[in-house]
């Protein structure tokens, strides 16, 4: 039960700080026309209608009380709907950084045909993608060296971080191991939640 | 030497727009490092688009920021920053 609340409250938040991101990534297509925004701005909606769906179906379930079977299959397949729309977010989000970086290497949308609805797939799926997306952001912050891109880059690693230990989660079913998992995807939200501020801040 | 966008060129003129409050043609010329024909066609661009808008003073041309020009700026610092914080550059 309290896993279940953690989660509710996780996906909750993370909606709410990934929505601004996906915003501000659309907002910045608009105005330049770049389509590394498109994608980030496809990734980051992705992301956050992943948990939204997941969170919401969570908070019918536990409004409904009980576990029902129609509650449980609700929750299920939202479960399902998010690890997918995870794996395909960050996807996109790599893919745009690979377009934006022009570096030659091993396409990553190649990966997308591995991406299936068992969660230890998608937990190896997306520790992989997320290595990629922070090879990326801290290459952008070795460049710019600006606390930004430190923020964006700290964003990434502890999603990365979560997901690592979210797969030892996967694999013993440690409850030490889906709370530190948590703790760290809070954590890294936490800094995209900096990000947002500050890019709001500026103009 | 990198080569700047056209929308680069175009913030970088409505910068020094911005800076100077009432920009001479000359001003405008040199800082934003643009031969005359180009710097003509962007005006008249930025112009036609509402973001700057020609005024004559003591008997010259000079160009003023709009408002709508104004709230582009702010929008683009924003979105720069953003851009920023990801490694892209616009």
């Amino acid at each position: 039960m309290v896993h279940l609340g953690l989660t509710l409250v996780t996906d909750l938040a993370g909606a709410a700080i990934l929505f601004p991101l996906s915003l501000y990534s659309l907002k910045a297509f608009r105005l330049t026309g770049m389509r590394v925004f498109a994608y980030l701005f496809t990734g980051f909606s992705l992301l956050a209608s992943g948990v939204a769906c997941r969170g919401l179906a969570l908070l019918l379930a536990l409004a409904l009380g009980g576990p029902r079977a129609a509650a449980s299959a609700m929750v299920a397949a939202a479960t399902t709907i998010s690890l997918v729309s995870e794996t395909l977010a960050l996807a996109l989000i790599a893919l745009g950084y690979h377009r934006q970086s022009r570096v030659a290497g091993t396409s990553v949308a190649v990966l997308l045909k591995g991406v299936y609805s068992v969660r230890l797939v998608a937990e190896l799926l997306d520790i992989f993608l997320l290595i990629y997306i922070l090879i990326h952001s801290a290459s952008a912050y070795e460049e710019s060296r600006s606390r930004l891109s430190l923020m964006v880059l700290a964003g990434f690693a502890l999603l990365l971080a979560s997901h690592v230990v979210g797969l030892a989660y996967v694999l013993t079913l440690s409850a030490l191991a889906a709370l530190l998992s948590k703790a760290l995807y809070i954590a890294g939200l936490l800094s995209f939640l900096a990000v947002v501020v500050e890019v709001s801040r500026a103009g | 030497m990198k080569r700047r966008s056209k929308l680069r060129i175009l913030v970088d003129i409505l910068r020094i727009v911005e800076g100077e409050g009432a920009a001479k043609v000359t001003h405008i010329l040199y800082g934003a490092n643009l031969s005359y024909d180009r710097l003509v066609k962007y005006l008249a661009e930025l112009e036609g688009k509402g973001l700057i808008a020609r005024r004559e003073r003591e008997g010259s041309a000079v160009y003023v920021l709009t408002e709508k020009g104004r709230k582009f700026l702010r929008e683009f610092r924003k979105v720069e920053k953003f851009a920023e914080a990801f490694g892209i550059e616009i």
